[in-house]
């Protein structure tokens, strides 16, 4: 009975001795820090006492008026700039299955363009946005001098803030640098496909461009639902590219995004302007909300039961 | 016989060649779009800041190599190699110790403790809230944490996530009959974890460190946030990037060229090497950054 | 392949044992060392040798007196100005003194106590080169003396200093003078032989720049502009801008009915500040110059970044820049191509041309010069030799320091010294002309700055102005204002129209008012 006490002791100790950690981590970077972050946005900052005030909901209705109604039309843009995300998401998502549908059905070249398209995954995002940027400069880019001499001008303007072309450029980058991991992704997916369910389509007459919808896509649902919900949340986290693309986010906030702008002001020492960039970022939290949850609910239904 | 009548209607049926060759083509237009901009980075890492200037699209006329040599000695670039190799080998290297450690425990053993922390990694993963990051510096700096590696390890170590989740399944599918065995044997509990079951989930571990690797060596944001004293690669080459627009460091894009040439050189290598096993993660997804 | 993944894995392995020993010894630190000085500084622009010669100076200074001292300079790029924070923020590895571009916030940190209180430094008596001696807040430009000094808590206990201005940054026109002499005049027949004195003559020069340069008359096989500048470095429209302003709304006292000075607008005491006459006049008048009535950009070689548009001027592709004084330092390496020691062309700066119908000043059109100090030095509070720092801060405003940071950089610290005469019959000290024009724009009619110099002199400097600073054009922007906007509005659309600054300087002014508690 003792030896067995003593176990079932050893046991919960060194159950605790793994577990503690992480949960204490959890309770501290996420039950903590989430929930200062809420309470601090029903709060003001007082500059005469030095202190946070609570405030209800102002904080909110100011932010509903910065965006919706004008008051801040930079803070408007970045609103509507970080939708772009999904936009990207949702163009880079048939061209990933079509190129990982040509991977899995062995086209010329596989094994060359399996290790090619990881170099986006490989390398830095900095030196991957900045070797990108540097192709576009109109002073030396080879791309804006290719297109400065198609178009029989001097100089080609695509990457400074005045640019028309700028989000263009920014979309390319996404997607020059989001389209190899995809194809690896999704590809990995086809290739669980069990061989036997092909070769009976097959028998059954089933054709190229059937079977990718027929069965390709439906046996890959599981991975695709990944995707598509990654791309609802994609609006929370578009900072990198038009930040380092970009660089300045120009007049009246024309490439700014919402999580460009958290991270521009989180390393700030002035409370009052934490409170407002935390505002900002549950309000932009739960407007993203209706789109996440539709997403899943969406994916869900789709994916077939096996 | 009938099967390889199977094979070759299946090859022929499914193969479409027409389309494979376009895609192939693309993909030839895509590896090309990939590859073109680091190696013009290379040629013109080789010449001088004027020769650059005038001519950005002819080959060097001398090669500067000097320009690599500069770039470790005028602006360190080896202290930054240094940080990020810290941060690169230590963050990935607890987290997935402490990941391992909890992932045994939730799969391994029924208690109420496992089941609090999977409960926990679910709503890590699922429940996110944006505009986290001030209140985040400000616990960091009101814990006297910020600015240190020893923070960002701390803040990267939490365990419960998504390499978490599928360390569980790997454990759950390894038989029960190993730990019994080893506790009529006389093992004790972290004997059983240490020699028995982590030995069979080290190469999947292995290949999550080497990812968790590359992210962290080519990270940005945590350490501009919360390590900014010290440069990283990431770090360091975006503020030399700011350099070159005014300053004593104007216009000097080779010698910028030569140091984001350097700072990739490792990560392929590590890739070339361990390519299979980076392969099987498949890792990924959605758009990077 | 499996020998060369053994190598690799050894490697990796002995890369992380290394790592882990260093990763402990290599704690990261908590602060300085006790008498080493540490200081950080924005080293583009000015470089790092004016700071060498202080702190080698220093260093003799402080063992003479049987102290014995180290200086530490860490060099740093322009994230200088965010990183700051970190450090202000966890108290760890914070430097002695920080010399960066710019913080806004800087009152805040005063009010959160991450700043030392300079008034030591202040009351310091520094060494003039005469031998006399005067005390640093005296020595202060007489338009800045009290931009420093505010009260630790609004409204409660006496005003003290907190920062030191690092420089006087005149911005302006800077011009290639050769293609200057070189361009043909139309109303007179002859050549241009000085720069144009007003808003007439410069619209007058742009054109003759244009025709030359289409007659090839500057021998040039590319086109030659008037203007090379980049929306990089459109901020440098609003510098133009604020010369015009002050010309017509008057610098010190109000030259429109109705309304407050150039002064009173940076005081903010009602959003009304920001419906100046004056602003809308300077707007359209810049406009004029470089916008066509095409609604295009007019006169202008138009480069990615600010750094480009000044090695286009430099490639003397354009005849004029908008750049400032330290422009010379900045770009010597493009200006001499050849590296024989002498600039390829010659340049200068010239003063903002006078503004039609502007204020006037002993009998002729009053010259406004626009100068920016915003660049700024510190000590935290929670220094390792927060002492020792003040005693260095104070060192530098000796006269004889001033000057070296004049010689080597070119520019101006905001005190009251005369660098020419201070090295006249120097045989070593030879100024460039580039310098002399920035020296003479120094003794300009008015030389203004963005601050509410009348209201600091009455002790009524405003709470929005100390703790929110706001711009000139708050919430649209300069990109917004000296971009988009000024391709197809007016000034007056500009700045008081449907969706114009007014609007959102007037909500944000009184969000600043709910938050000051007024």
């Amino acid at each position: 009975m003792r030896k067995l006490n003593k176990r079932k002791l050893n046991e919960k100790a060194f159950i605790l001795a793994l577990a503690v950690y992480p949960i204490i981590h959890f309770g501290i970077f996420w039950v903590y820090v989430n929930s200062s972050t809420i309470i601090s946005t029903f709060m003001r900052y007082s500059v005469r006492t030095n202190s946070l005030k609570f405030c209800g909901f102002d904080n909110y209705v100011t932010i509903f008026k910065k965006i919706f109604l004008g008051g801040d039309p930079a803070l408007g843009r970045a609103f509507i700039n970080s939708f772009q995300a999904i936009g990207i998401n949702a163009l880079i998502f048939p061209v990933a299955l079509f190129a990982s549908y040509a991977f899995y059905k062995n086209m010329p070249g596989t094994k060359v363009y399996s290790v090619m398209f990881y170099i986006p995954q490989l390398i830095s995002i900095v030196v991957l946005a900045m070797a990108f940027r540097y192709m576009f400069y109109s002073d030396f880019g080879p791309v804006a001098i290719l297109i400065a001499r198609i178009a029989g001008v001097e100089k080609v303007d695509l990457i400074s803030t005045s640019s028309d072309y700028l989000w263009t450029v920014i979309w390319l980058f996404c997607i020059w640098s989001g389209l190899g991991s995809n194809v690896i992704l999704i590809r990995g997916a086809m290739l669980r496909i069990p061989k036997e369910l092909v070769e009976s389509a097959v028998l059954d007459g089933c054709g190229f461009f059937r079977e990718l919808w027929s069965i390709t896509i439906p046996m890959c649902m599981s991975t695709i639902s990944v995707y598509i919900v990654s791309a609802s949340m994609s609006a929370t986290s578009f900072t990198m590219a038009p930040m380092l693309i970009a660089k300045s986010s120009g007049s009246m906030g024309r490439f700014m995004t919402y999580s460009w702008f958290i991270f521009e002001n989180a390393s700030t020492t002035s409370p009052g302007t934490i409170i407002s960039v935390t505002t900002m970022g549950v309000f932009f939290t739960i407007v993203n909300l209706p789109l996440m949850i539709m997403a899943r609910v969406l994916t869900k239904k789709a994916t077939p039961e096996l | 016989m009938q099967k390889r009548e199977v094979e070759e209607k299946s090859k022929i049926l499914n193969a479409n060649k027409p389309f494979l060759i376009f895609m192939s083509v693309i993909f030839a237009v895509y590896s090309i779009t990939l590859v073109f901009p680091f190696l013009w980075l290379i040629f013109n890492s080789l010449k001088g800041k004027f020769e650059f200037m005038d001519n950005p699209m002819a080959m060097p006329q001398a090669l500067q190599w000097k320009n690599y040599i500069t770039m470790f000695v005028e602006f360190d670039l080896g202290t930054m190699f240094l940080n990020t190799i810290l941060m690169s080998t230590i963050i990935p290297t607890v987290q997935l110790f402490i990941t391992a450690g909890v992932a045994y425990v939730c799969a391994k053993f029924k208690s109420i403790t496992g089941k609090v922390c999977y409960f926990c990694a679910m709503v890590q993963i699922y429940v996110t809230i944006s505009g986290t990051l001030p209140t985040t510096y400000k616990l960091m700096a009101d814990t006297g944490l910020l600015d240190s590696l020893f923070g960002l390890v701390f803040m990267g170590s939490g365990g419960l996530n998504f390499s978490f989740l599928l360390i569980v399944a790997i454990f759950q599918n390894i038989s029960n009959d190993y730990k019994e065995a080893a506790e009529i044997d006389g093992a004790g509990n972290w004997r059983i974890f240490l020699q028995i079951y982590f030995p069979q989930v080290f190469s999947i571990i292995m290949a999550h460190w080497l990812l968790a690797f590359i992210g962290q060596w080519n990270n940005y944001v945590a350490p501009k946030l919360f390590w900014p004293s010290a440069f990283t690669l990431a770090t360091g080459i975006q503020d030399l990037s700011n350099r070159v627009a005014s300053g004593v460091f104007a216009m000097e894009y080779p010698k910028l060229f030569a140091a984001m040439i350097i700072t990739i050189i490792p990560v392929l290598v590590l890739f070339i090497v361990f390519q299979k096993p980076i392969n099987k993660m498949n890792a990924g997804g959605g758009i990077k950054g | 392949m499996k020998l060369l993944k053994k190598i690799a894995i050894c490697f990796t392995a002995a890369l992380l044992l290394t790592s882990s020993a260093f990763a402990t010894a290599c704690g990261g630190t908590s602060g300085g060392e006790e008498n080493n000085l540490r200081i950080t500084f924005y080293e583009g622009g000015f470089g790092r040798k004016w700071l060498e010669t202080l702190a080698s100076d220093f260093i003799e200074k402080k063992n003479a007196e049987g102290v014995t001292i180290k200086i530490t300079l860490d060099g740093q790029g322009a994230d200088i100005d965010e990183n700051v924070n970190t450090y202000l923020s966890s108290g760890r590895n914070l430097s002695d003194i920080y010399m960066v571009r710019t913080k806004a916030d800087w009152a805040s940190d005063v009010t959160s106590g991450y700043l030392a209180n300079l008034n030591s430094v202040y009351e310091t008596e520094v060494e003039k080169l005469d031998g006399s001696k005067i005390k640093v807040k005296d020595f202060m430009l007489d338009e800045i003396a009290n931009m420093p000094y505010m009260q630790k808590v609004p409204e409660q206990g006496s005003s003290y200093p907190w920062i030191m201005p690092w420089s006087v940054l005149e911005t302006s026109i800077i011009y290639n003078e050769d293609l200057l002499k070189a361009t043909v005049r139309s109303s007179t027949g002859g050549k241009w032989e000085t720069a144009p004195k007003t808003m007439i003559e410069l619209a007058e020069l742009c054109d003759d720049i244009n025709k030359t340069s289409d007659a090839k008359g500057y021998g040039n096989t590319q086109p030659i502009a008037p203007f090379s500048w980049s929306m990089g470095g459109v901020n440098y429209f609003q510098n133009i801008i604020f010369a015009l302003w002050a010309q017509q709304q008057g610098v010190e006292s109000s030259n429109i009915a109705g309304e407050g000075s150039y002064y009173d607008f940076w005081n903010f005491d009602s959003p009304d500040v920001w419906k100046q006459t004056g602003i809308t006049i300077a707007i359209d008048e810049w406009k004029k110059i470089i916008v066509g009535d095409d609604g295009n950009w007019k006169n202008s070689l138009l480069s990615n970044t600010f750094q480009e548009s000044a090695y286009a001027f430099c490639g003397q592709n354009a005849v004029m820049y908008l750049g400032g004084s330290f422009f010379e330092n900045e770009m010597s390496g493009a200006l001499d191509k050849n590296g024989d020691g002498k600039a390829d062309f010659s340049y200068k700066m010239m003063t903002v041309p006078l503004s039609e119908n502007g204020i006037e000043k002993d009998g002729h059109g009053a010259v406004v010069n626009y100068c920016s100090t915003d660049d700024m030095m510190f000590v935290p509070a929670k220094a390792a030799n927060v002492e020792l720092a003040k005693e260095f801060l104070a060192f530098m405003c000796n006269e004889k320091y001033l000057l070296d940071f004049t010689k080597e950089t070119g520019c101006l610290r905001p005190f009251k010294y005369d660098p020419v005469k201070l090295t006249e019959g120097d045989e070593n000290v030879k100024w460039s002309d580039f310098f002399y024009s920035c020296y003479d724009m120094m003794k300009s009619d008015y030389n203004i700055f963005n601050y509410p110099k009348t209201a600091s002199e009455q002790n009524k400097v405003s709470l929005i102005y100390i703790y929110y600073r706001p711009q000139l054009f708050q919430g649209l922007g300069i990109a917004t204002v000296c971009g988009d906007y000024l391709l197809t509005k007016t000034g007056k659309e500009i700045m008081t129209g449907k969706g114009g600054v007014f609007s959102y300087a007037e909500k944000f002014w009184n969000e600043c008012k709910l938050k000051l508690e007024y």
